[in-house]
């Protein structure tokens, strides 16, 4: 994998001035040491890439900075002045440190322009006059977007690329010394974010710094000049643009070198664990007047669902799951039968499975581990309506040793454990009802390169076992990595089917964007 | 003129035009949310103004209105806070407020001028302090206004445990005439000026931002714990007016009674399209949801129909209210 | 790989995280709170002889019979202010309508049971369906039972309970004659071992409590979150019509009031017992929290002090039980 063009063309950065430097900064939440003597530097005009897996520390730094936590220990410099303990958001505002965070932050039933001047007057008196905030908000909307925005368009009413622009650009409009953009491209589409590096490159020029956290290392590779790793609450290295390579950044994230521990299969392989039809749509529209859907899911095949932010995808899995469409069907085909799939919880009668997208939406927050675990399949535990809980401990102790949970005890809070050993909880409920169609939605949002690595293994080892499983994915090398073939959506529709042979992020970013197939050219 | 580009979440340029659907009209309906309680009044005004033969009698019918409209309105920033926010208080607090004014202040000389700032003070006072408790311990707004409203019915039964009377005082004229202009339009119209005087500066603009998502005008850098004591503190501060108006009308503290207003006050404001989750709505809103419910009454009670009946209709009528509000919100949510 | 890490070592496990970890399974402070309101009433007021404590008993366990549906509802996130309303419709049809119709004590019962299951199950619907805070169409439905009774009974309270059923609910009645206990204190400790078993032993317990825990996961783990909501709510009404038939027969007779303290006093129960919005927690917290709420009204009114009192009590208890139990998030740990 080669490092992207370069952006901006400076030579290094170490004659530029510092404008932020963080030494020895500790946080503790409660039992968690988030944060154990970390160290920052960000330099003027810079983009200083931070990564990390979850729990690294990462978001709790930026946090610190941002003014959302305040720090038990350690000392942050501001253009070489000593920085008083930022009590929130606004006193760093106010600092001159503005944060785009990386959930998508508006208030929904406000217009684009309040959202994009909140909070810059204070509570009684305005700032900045309203034709003034009119011009330039739609100046720097113009300058991210590339069309115009009807600033009095309620927020709600725009997509989640918009929204998450509306908060880009709030930052922006603030003028900040240091810009932190946390995560803050995930939602956006491929048009925005390029326009996004663009306004970075000319902020950079201006002397601003940047503080840049992401998972793409494409991304790294594009505007980054410097990159410093986290791991577990330190600050394990900092590398200057062109000195480093993935597989050197994935080794000092994780302690390991390989992004997937598993050997990909080959095509043979593939073909050879592909069933029988396991699920097949008629005529599936996902908005009225789309181009019809027909495809066939096999038992024993990975197949991967992609595709810009908002383009259909969700909207395919939640068919897949039962949960319907404005036209079409979806039938689960077994033993030589189709049984048109009328609700959710009828599909589930049928064996298929489905995992939400986000933790929140699954987790009983103050439930036990186990009782998180068996929750679908009580049945499985009960006779005569009384619950077995002794049958209830040996079916989740099972589950747990073939998922490789790490946990203190199974009545502790699901709350105790780490994302990834959640989201395999998640996963060992839906396994517990073995279903034969697993459908995913975007699994490893969120979770660490060595639980990430446990459910690639685990999801190959599946589809020996016979599972159809269809998961979508926000993340091109999974897709690249662990799929059979590729379900490309675009508009509501389904644009391209890539197979195996053709599969690679170049092939999946040009059928996102709609382009040809003999357009996978030389970069 | 071109019309600007509006990308919607389907992706499809709302430029074109399109046939009026439902969820066109629900659009609408969220746009301008007290627009169907607008309709409904209107047309209840009208069949009230039929019954009775054009004799409407503007002054006591305002004056009746009243303590029940000013209760509407001091829930609703509370609600439009956000947050789960909720302030079950008003109605007890009301009642706690006539009674002070006639057992304490008007008996001592204080009924008079003085009493006004005196009683707006008490107000806004607990109001504040329902939005510490709020913003201080963390519980739920609903728990917190539970817990004061406890407090306010126990404090109303010890201050008048039985039913106390005012002697001619001014706040009569509240309840008739000023010259030529019903008493009522001065209580009423005080919330309506503080309202619009807040819009003048960023703080009611603020607030609905709070009300809508407050962990991004947290993170955007509003004070939003400020912005929703605020709130509660207008609330509390509408209520001492209502309590002017009620004692004004009904020249008496009756503390059974404190509790007449805490279903009629809800149902006014989530008829006038104040969405029960914050963000949305205003007082001109309940103001209109609460004359819906107000002119119905007095329809029904026209036409002599058992007041028993009118007991239901307000339940009947708070639930219609909030399935409205709800399928608006979930038409929201569909895109 | 083992699945019992050293992950969790690193948690210290000092005497103080070793007493919250027990009160959260347990109701410690509730039980020290009754022990202690107890030793007062024993002390002070000389409440030693099994007599006295059985009429406290009794009040306590028609509030805590109340409090059965309500704890069920703020399990899931809401309350139920439809208890009153229901209690005293109920009463009304026991005693007033059951003579003006001409039925059988046991048919009028009937039919209160099923139009307050009919009620709360319609106003389940309604809030799931519309996403709506239970408080308040609980609120509209009690109103709703309440008028459409008054219209019937024409606004009378005359009716008087039949001696059987006043014998029944007296403290002085020994269960089937020979157990000394109040029969309807039977029925609570029936209730109790009943609620217990289904919160914790069986799949349709864990389902209501997923239910409040995450609706929206409850829905993904296939659970019919409409179905618990409708049941739910229908058995508080359930709760309300039987507890409203032995208020009255506690009573004797029936006026407008006589359902407000037991709602007030099943909210309180629930609440300070220690169960959560949402959860965690259960019945039997509720079952401590109603006994010592009975026990600290006992002490109040052997001190002279009235229901003004009591309500302050109730408002103050529920605010120290939140602030202990039930805080949220911070706005800065929710970015």
């Amino acid at each position: 994998m080669t490092v992207a063009g370069d952006v901006r063309a400076e030579p290094g950065t170490e004659a530029l001035p510092v404008l932020i430097s963080a030494r020895g900064v500790a946080k503790t939440f409660g039992a968690t040491q988030a944060l154990r003597g970390a160290s920052f530097e960000l330099r003027a005009g810079e983009v200083h890439a931070l990564v990390g897996e979850n729990g690294s520390g990462k978001s709790t730094l930026v946090k610190v900075l941002s003014g959302v936590h305040a720090p038990d220990a350690g000392e942050i410099e501001l253009g070489g002045s000593l920085l008083p303990a930022l009590r929130n958001p606004r006193a760093a505002v106010e600092a001159g440190i503005v944060t785009v965070f990386q959930e998508v932050l508006v208030a929904e039933a406000r217009s684009v322009l309040d959202n994009v001047w909140l909070g810059a007057d204070g509570l009684l008196r305005t700032r900045i006059p309203v034709r003034e905030k009119r011009a330039r908000a739609r100046e720097a909307l113009g300058e991210l977007l590339g069309r115009p925005l009807g600033l009095d368009t309620p927020v709600e009413e725009l997509s989640l690329s918009d929204r998450q622009a509306c908060s880009i650009v709030r930052a922006l409009l603030r003028r900040p010394r240091v810009l932190i953009l946390d995560e803050a491209t995930s939602a956006l589409d491929v048009a925005t974010r390029d326009r996004l590096f663009g306004i970075i490159g000319r902020l950079g020029r201006d002397g601003v710094g940047i503080v840049f956290i992401t998972h793409r290392m494409d991304e790294i590779g594009e505007i980054g000049d410097r990159i410093t790793v986290m791991r577990s609450g330190e600050t394990v290295a900092t590398l200057e643009r062109g000195r480093w390579t993935p597989r050197e950044l994935v080794r000092l994230m994780t302690g390991s070198d390989q992004l997937t521990e598993h050997a990909r299969q080959g095509i043979e392989a593939a073909v050879a664990r592909r069933g029988e039809v396991a699920l097949r749509t008629r005529g599936l529209r996902l908005v009225p007047g789309a181009q019809p859907i027909d495809v066939e899911i096999r038992s024993g095949e990975l197949v991967g669902v992609a595709g810009l932010e908002g383009h259909g995808q969700d909207g395919f899995l939640e068919a897949l799951r039962g949960a319907g469409a404005p036209a079409g069907d979806v039938a689960r085909v077994a033993d030589g039968r189709e049984v048109t799939l009328l609700s959710p919880r009828h599909a589930a009668s049928y064996g298929i499975a489905y995992v939400p997208k986000e933790r929140r939406q699954a987790l009983f927050g103050w439930m036990s581990i186990r009782e998180n675990f068996a929750m679908p399949t009580l049945g499985d535990d009960s006779r005569s309506g009384w619950l077995d809980l002794r049958r209830m401990r040996r079916r989740f102790a099972e589950h747990a040793r073939r998922l490789s949970i790490v946990l203190g005890s199974p009545s502790d809070r699901i709350t105790t454990l780490s994302g990834g050993n959640q989201q395999k909880v998640v996963l060992g409920r839906w396994l517990a009802a073995r279903p034969k169609v697993l459908l995913l939605n975007d699994p490893t949002r969120g979770i660490d390169v060595g639980a990430k690595r446990d459910l690639y293994v685990l999801l190959t080892r599946l589809a020996e076992e016979g599972l159809a499983i269809v998961m979508l994915s926000s993340e091109l090398d999974e897709h690249v990595e662990l799929m059979d073939r590729v379900l490309v959506f675009r508009e509501h529709e389904l644009f391209r089917e890539i197979g195996r042979e053709s599969l690679s992020r170049r092939s999946l970013v040009s059928a996102f964007f709609g382009e040809s197939e003999d357009a996978d050219g030389a970069a | 003129m071109a019309l600007p580009e509006v990308h919607s979440a389907t992706g499809i340029s709302s430029a074109s035009w399109s046939p009026v659907s439902a969820s066109d009209l629900l659009r609408l309906l969220n746009r301008y949310s007290f627009g169907f309680a607008l309709l409904l009044m209107v047309a209840l005004l009208l069949a009230n103004l039929a019954e009775e033969s054009w004799n409407f009698g503007w002054s006591d019918q305002l004056a009746n209105f009243a303590p029940m409209a000013l209760a509407a309105m001091a829930s609703t920033p509370a609600i439009i806070s956000g947050g789960g926010g909720f302030d079950l208080t008003i109605s007890p607090l009301i009642y706690f407020i006539g009674e002070i004014f006639i057992i304490w202040l008007a008996p001592n000389g204080l009924g008079g001028a003085e009493s006004v700032p005196i009683v707006l003070l008490i107000g806004a006072g607990v109001g504040m302090l329902n939005g510490l408790l709020i913003i201080g311990l963390r519980v739920p707004p609903v728990v917190a206004t539970l817990s004061m409203y406890f407090v306010l019915i126990g404090a109303d039964l010890k201050i008048a445990p039985n039913p106390q009377y005012l002697s001619t005082s001014w706040v009569q004229h509240l309840a008739h005439s000023v010259g030529p202009v019903p008493g009522a339009v001065f209580t009423l119209g005080f919330p309506l000026v503080v309202w619009g005087l807040l819009g003048l500066i960023p703080y009611r603009r603020t607030l609905y931002a709070v009300g809508s998502n407050d962990a991004t005008a947290f993170a955007s850098g509003v004070d939003v714990s400020a912005v929703r004591v605020a709130a509660y503190t207008l609330g509390g501060l509408f209520a001492a007016v209502g309590a002017l108006a009620l004692v004004g009308l009904t020249v008496s503290a009756n503390s059974n009674l404190s509790q007449t207003y805490t279903l009629l006050a809800i149902a006014s404001v989530a008829l006038g399209g104040t969405s029960l989750w914050g963000g949305r709505g205003g007082l001109v809103g309940s103001m209109i949801g609460a004359a819906c419910i107000y002119l119905l009454g007095n329809l029904l009670t026209t036409l002599q129909i058992d007041p028993s009946y009118l007991q239901v209709m307000y339940g009947g009528m708070l639930v219609f209210a909030v399935i409205l509000g709800g399928v608006a919100a979930k038409a929201k949510a569909a895109p | 790989m083992s699945v019992i890490a050293t992950a969790s070592a690193g948690v210290p496990r000092g005497v103080r995280a070793r007493l919250v970890d027990l009160q959260a399974r347990v109701p410690l402070l509730q039980l020290v709170g009754l022990c202690g309101v107890y030793a007062y009433l024993a002390a002070d007021l000389g409440f030693t002889n099994w007599s006295s404590v059985k009429q406290i008993l009794v009040i306590a366990s028609l509030a805590g019979l109340a409090a059965a549906g309500q704890t069920l509802l703020i399990l899931m996130g809401g309350f139920d202010l439809s208890i009153s309303g229901f209690i005293v419709a109920s009463s009304l049809v026991v005693t007033v309508l059951k003579d003006k119709w001409h039925v059988s004590f046991v048919v009028a019962l009937l039919i209160a049971v099923v139009a307050a299951a009919v009620l709360g199950a319609l106003a389940g619907q309604i809030c799931h369906r519309f996403e709506i805070q239970p408080l308040i169409v609980t609120l509209a439905m009690g109103t709703i039972a309440l008028g459409l009774i008054q219209v019937q009974t024409g606004g009378s309270f005359s009716g008087t309970a039949p001696d059987w059923l006043q014998h029944l609910t007296s403290p002085e009645t020994k269960t089937f004659g020979f157990i000394d206990i109040p029969p309807p204190v039977s029925i609570w400790i029936a209730v109790t071992v009943l609620m217990a078993i289904f919160l914790h032993r069986t799949p349709g317990g864990r389902r209501v409590m997923a239910t409040g825990a995450n609706p929206r996961a409850a829905e993904y783990s296939l659970i019919d979150t409409r179905r618990i909501w409708t049941l739910a709510f229908a058995f508080s009404g359930i709760c309300s019509a039987l507890v409203g038939m032995l208020v009255c027969g506690f009573a004797g007779s029936v006026d407008s009031g006589i359902g407000d303290p037991y709602l007030f006093q099943s909210v309180v129960a629930v609440i300070v017992g220690g169960t959560v919005f949402g959860g965690p927690g259960d019945y039997t917290r509720t079952v401590v929290g109603a006994l010592f709420l009975a026990f600290v009204n006992e002490a109040l009114v052997g001190k002279n002090q009235g229901a003004d009192v009591q309500n302050m009590v109730y408002g103050a208890a529920i605010l120290l039980a939140v602030a202990l139990y039930g805080r949220e998030r911070r706005l800065r740990d929710r970015i």
